[in-house]
């Protein structure tokens, strides 16, 4: 018995060696079509548990009446901005009686295509999260999340780059703002490694709501003063539009930066709600129920269950293609192996010649066709093992940042 | 029935014991053909030529030798069994361990090289061995029909000689006590066929083997022992004398 496995081991491994070129083909196609499905369940196990990771940072998620997934995906995922936002005053609605704590959010700027997020420090204690270097602290200052700081090319502390102009062909529209990285965040396998995260001021500056320019009665630049205004305290220059708006947030200059207006009507897309307890969260729920509330208040883990129900259910019947196909593309190599063995019936009909039984002749061709499905384990088994440490850049890539 | 005995060509005080023997066969196929041949024996180191024209039967008769085939009517005798009275399962062991065969096309195994080819027949059967001495024996088979430094060459790197050379060192490696050979010189040059079928009967007779070969080249005849003339349909005509036919 020994000697038999032997001798079927020689003649398989010269064979398969001999057409090593369809021996690959046919084991990589095994390999492929087995392990494409175990894949495909590995990353969307994984897709689910970054979802609902994500759900769990954030109980309640307010932002305004409208499509649930926007707000979802823009204030949790940074993906897009939402249609409609809301104001800062809104968020006194839910932190009024000390029911919940709002950590607000502003997106819809980017830095080199990199999404720009603003938001309040609370947004890291929430996250738990520490960075390399410091946090954010005043106007232009940012912390960069640890996949954003490699793609902006290895971004340390004390680096500086320009946000994205808005628009390249609006001259009058907001130009970049220049941003100060103080600190790199430690990778979370979420969302915020791919983001840059400033203060809401800084963003509300971005956007132009917020500026820094020359003291209008010391610039030199003609027209940077259009009249003046005796008051009580004294004669105020009014600026006019000539006069220079810096956009650098060069050190020590943060604190000339301005804003006109009351920043209780600043815009921001959503806001991250904490309720202290159980109670104070079925309360605030149900003050956001009106017909003619103009807010939403949503639970975005009730959202990523019913989208992930929508996934699986895509999943399951992806699945069941890819078992399919796998099938199919089994029973391919299956015919191509019988071909390639009918192709040699010269050779086994020498073996019979020689001698030997059908039995010898039966096992000679079963050591080859293990040693092929042996090979198209082994890749299906790789497939399946490097699919987990793939998954967070094929997710990323997939999802387009998501 | 005893195997049928005959007398060698040569003076002996005592009759032998072939090695291979055969009454006279009788094989037909559904398309009409029969083949019909006469009795005859080999002793150890004897050769058979079987000469007629393609299609005659030769290559038949040589199945019915081998036990592939097995003849309407008559017997065959082997290596000291009647190999027409056996199972298949014996007369495949027969041809696994006591004959050799050579064919015209060379049969060889194109993903092993020539040493693996040698060595092929030791891996087909149970009965068999393949050990270092086994090895030993091919190596020194190779080197017998010319080919001790090619034995890690692709068949497909060989010229036809040298691809019959394997066949032949191929069929001896069991140690057969009888080898067939199907026109082992019918795909080569003319100025290899002397070459080859005497490089045949020297191997089998230094093994001791008796041989028969089935060739319609009549340039080798004359080497040969005996000659057995079969033709369409037609009684064969044993010439048992040497040499030449009759």
């Amino acid at each position: 018995m020994i000697a038999l496995l032997r001798h079927s081991s020689y003649i398989a491994a010269r064979s398969l060696r001999h057409s090593w070129k369809r021996s690959a083909l046919l084991a990589i196609v095994l390999g492929v079509s087995l392990g494409l499905p175990v894949a495909l369940t590995t990353l969307l196990a994984q897709a689910s548990t970054d979802m609902r990771a994500r759900a769990a940072v954030s109980p309640l998620l307010l932002g305004a009446r409208g499509s649930e997934a926007d707000l979802v995906f823009g204030t949790l995922f940074f993906a897009a901005q939402p249609a409609r936002g809301l104001a800062m005053r809104d968020l006194a609605r839910v932190e009024a009686e000390s029911l919940a704590t709002a950590i607000p959010i502003a997106v819809g700027a980017t830095a080199r295509k990199t999404p720009v997020v603003g938001t309040t420090i609370d947004y890291f204690a929430a996250t738990a999260q520490t960075a390399r270097g410091r946090m954010f602290a005043t106007i232009g200052e940012c912390v960069v999340g640890a996949n954003a700081a490699r793609a902006l090319g290895g971004v340390t502390p004390g680096d500086r780059f320009f946000t994205d102009p808005a628009s390249l062909s609006d001259l009058a529209g907001v130009f970049p703002l220049e941003l100060t990285a103080t600190g790199v965040l430690a990778p979370t396998q979420s969302p915020d490694d791919d983001a840059i995260f400033v203060d809401l001021r800084t963003m509300w500056t971005i956007r132009g709501l917020g500026h820094r320019h020359d003291e209008p009665a010391q610039s030199a630049t003609p027209g940077a003063v259009i009249g003046t205004v005796a008051t009580a305290s004294g004669d105020h220059k009014i600026a006019g539009e000539a006069l220079p708006i810096a956009r650098a947030a060069a050190e020590g200059v943060a604190s000339d930066f301005h804003f006109h207006g009351s920043t209780d009507d600043f815009p921001i897309d959503g806001a991250i709600v904490r309720p202290v307890d159980a109670k104070a969260q079925a309360i605030l729920l149900g003050r956001f129920t009106g017909t003619d509330e103009r807010l939403q208040l949503m639970r975005p883990d009730l959202f990523t269950e019913r989208v992930l129900e929508r996934i699986f259910g895509v999943g399951r019947v992806l699945g069941a293609v890819a078992g399919a196909i796998a099938l199919l593309v089994a029973l391919v190599a299956t015919s191509t192996f019988a071909l390639s063995i009918r192709l040699r019936a010269d050779e086994l009909a020498l073996m019979r010649r020689l001698g030997a039984s059908r039995g010898r002749v039966a096992v000679f061709i079963a050591a080859e066709a293990m040693a092929l499905v042996c090979a198209g384990l082994a890749i299906a088994t790789a497939i399946a093992a490097c699919t987990p440490l793939a998954a967070p850049f094929v997710l990323r890539a997939a999802s387009g940042g998501l | 029935m005893e195997p049928p005995t005959r007398t060698s060509t040569k003076p002996a005080s005592a009759p032998i014991t072939p090695v291979l023997a055969a009454t006279e066969l009788v094989f037909k196929r559904s398309s009409g053909f029969t083949l019909s041949t006469p009795a005859f024996a080999l002793n150890a180191g004897e050769s058979l030529a079987v000469r007629g024209p393609s299609g005659s039967g030769k290559s038949t008769l040589l199945a019915l030798l081998s036990g592939e085939l097995l003849p309407w009517s008559g017997r065959v005798f082997a290596a000291g069994s009647e190999i027409t009275a056996e199972s298949e399962s014996a007369r495949r062991a027969y041809r696994a361990t006591r004959c050799g065969q050579v064919f015209q096309t060379f049969e060889l195994v194109g993903s092993l090289d020539v040493l693996a080819n040698v060595l092929l027949p030791l891996r087909l059967h149970s009965s068999l061995t393949l050990n270092a001495a086994a090895a030993a024996h091919a190596r020194e088979l190779l080197a017998r029909v010319g080919l001790a430094d090619k034995e890690h060459r692709a068949i497909q790197a060989l010229s036809h000689g040298e691809r019959q050379r394997v066949a032949i060192a191929r069929a001896l490696v069991t140690q057969p006590r009888i080898v067939l050979a199907d026109e082992p010189t019918g795909n080569l040059d003319p100025a290899l066929k002397r070459a080859i079928a005497e490089l045949l009967l020297h191997e089998a007779r230094s093994a001791g083997a008796a041989l028969v070969v089935a060739t319609h080249d009549e340039s080798i005849l004359p080497l040969f022992d005996s000659t057995l003339s079969i033709g369409d349909l037609a009684t064969g005509n044993l010439n048992t004398g040497g040499g030449a036919p009759r």
